[in-house]
């Protein structure tokens, strides 16, 4: 469910691609820093996102330094000097969600395929418990959406809408903590609320056959009354459209709410990807063939704008 | 909000000049077109900042002509206040034509008083308890603005197609499809406000031909006439 929300980078300008860059570091670091360096395995491109949005609305701004990474000895990397507000918190989001995702998939999968996940369970749940130490309220969310995923998935023919929401509501309740404000606070809650029913829906797309294949729920499968990989070929149009549809109006809510925000940096990165990456994401899983022959052409500078 | 600085709140330099100003207003009056806004639980918020917006237009057009004055204040105040005027009128009058026309239905005034102020779980009680037989138009524009302030969007697209299959002369449930389906095409905002288009504009091609005809439409309905008549 991880990876959807990121940047279309050729259309960023390179101190913005370098910025995102420093911010994703600035997480891995926070992560090392707060729940020990395995934790930087769970690092993600969409709480990148979430961390560009928590430090866009703040006042101040530490500025960055540079540092030497492991991962990358050859070059110096440039990250956020000791910022102590938005990213503890958005390691913290990281590895409760990732925890969430490895208890739910031990209780899906069979007894050989949990096997792995079964492995990183003590970890996870270790992490995931200091998290709610230092942030409380995080661990509450994530076994909730897990909860009220298990029972919307029991019900007889859950509709899409029904189906995505305890994620968007996940979602919705951890950007809601990245400010102060009332007013914020509400334009944050509906924001992520729409954030993560997007991820949701394009996850939900992405695994459809996977899901049909390994008699898994979905919410297209029910929608269309799938029950073979043979059925989506049939109807391959039809969901792919419906699929289309849907994120396209959950995308466009998102971006009035996103709209709102007051935003004090980094417009231009976030612009990026509320318009061009979501939209570019949507494409790679919808027609994944065309995307991955033309990705050496982007979409010509003239047909977006970016103001 | 009287602390910002009106520059600030335009995204505009201290040095620019009255078109550069005026350009930056339209872009800010269409991302937050009240019509972009309508039945979202955040239309409040959106008005906050059209007012402020509207506030720094005028304060940033008062500055120029003081620093203009001399050579040619006369036509650079006319400019602005007109610009300005227009902009307030048209905005005021959206809002009290919404009212007063809610105000003109009958049963279910209270529905639409209790979603004005957020109390969407007692509002759906009262559409939920109203029997299959009598669930109007009406019934389905309000059960779908309750979807939509939730976010359960696709519900809420399927009410507001039968409120227009229903009744398919209102506006009001009109304006609520017809903005769902440009969305679910790849639009933003609302149709018909100008905000954000991605494709280049005169050109029809097999993406927008459907979206154009549906706002020619639009227009076609607004002054009495109807162009496509299924919708």
């Amino acid at each position: 469910m991880f990876g959807y929300i990121r940047p279309m980078t050729g259309q960023l300008r390179v101190s913005e691609y370098e910025t995102y860059r420093a911010v994703y570091c600035s997480i891995c670091h926070a992560l090392k820093e707060n729940f020990g360096a395995l934790s930087t395995l769970s690092l993600n491109y969409d709480f990148t996102f979430a961390a560009l949005l928590g430090l866009a609305m703040r006042e101040d701004f530490p500025g960055y330094e540079p540092f030497a990474c492991i991962a990358h000895p050859l070059h110096k990397r440039q990250r956020l000097k000791n910022e102590r507000k938005v990213l503890p918190f958005i390691s913290g989001c990281v590895v409760s969600m990732v925890h969430a995702k490895v208890a739910d998939n031990i209780a899906d999968a069979g007894s050989f395929k949990s096997f792995a996940f079964r492995l990183t369970f003590p970890f996870t749940a270790h992490a995931g418990k200091k998290a709610d130490r230092l942030y409380p309220g995080l661990m509450k969310i994530c076994t909730g959406m897990n909860d009220s995923q298990q029972k919307v998935e029991a019900l007889s023919a859950p509709s899409l809408d029904a189906a995505a929401e305890p994620s968007a509501h996940a979602l919705s309740e951890m950007m809601e903590m990245l400010s102060d404000d009332p007013l914020n606070r509400r334009v944050l809650s509906r924001f992520g609320y729409l954030l993560g029913r997007w991820i949701y829906i394009i996850d939900a797309l992405d695994d459809l056959k996977d899901d049909l294949k390994e008699k898994g729920f979905n919410p297209f499968a029910v929608r269309f009354s799938l029950s073979s990989p043979e059925e989506f070929e049939e109807k391959r149009e039809e969901i792919l459209r419906c699929g289309k549809e849907l994120l396209n109006v959950t995308g466009a809510e998102m971006a009035a709410a996103y709209e709102l925000l007051p935003l004090k940096r980094f417009k231009g990165i976030l612009d990026n990807i509320v318009y061009l990456g979501l939209n570019a994401s949507m494409e790679r899983v919808l027609n994944p063939k065309k995307t991955a022959s033309s990705a050496g052409d982007p979409v010509p500078p003239s047909a977006v704008s970016l103001t | 909000m009287s602390e910002k600085d009106p520059y600030q709140v335009l995204g505009v330099s201290r040095t620019a000049t009255e078109e550069q100003v005026k350009a930056a207003y339209r872009e800010l009056a269409k991302k937050y077109h009240p019509d972009n806004y309508a039945d979202s639980p955040l239309a409040d918020v959106a008005n906050e900042k059209m007012q402020e917006v509207n506030a720094a237009y005028d304060a940033v057009m008062k500055d120029l002509k003081n620093r203009g004055s001399g050579s040619q204040s006369g036509t650079q105040g006319s400019y602005g206040n007109g610009y300005g005027g227009y902009n307030n009128g048209s905005y005021g009058g959206y809002q009290q034509g919404g009212y007063s026309y809610n105000q003109s239905y009958g049963g279910m005034n209270d529905v639409r008083r209790m979603i004005q102020q957020n109390r969407l779980v007692e509002a759906e009680e009262i559409l939920d308890g109203t029997p299959g037989g009598r669930r109007d138009a009406e019934w389905h524009f309000l059960k779908g603005t309750i979807c939509y302030q939730r976010g359960w969007l696709d519900e809420a697209r399927n009410h507001f197609t039968a409120a227009c299959q229903m009744n398919p002369n209102n506006p009001e449930y009109r304006a609520a499809y017809n903005r769902m389906n440009w969305q679910s095409s790849g639009g933003y905002g609302a149709p018909g406000t100008g905000y954000r288009q991605t494709h280049t504009s005169g050109t029809i091609d097999a993406c927008n031909c459907c979206s154009n005809l549906l706002l020619a439409d639009c227009c076609c309905e607004c002054m009495g006439g109807d162009l496509i008549p299924c919708c």
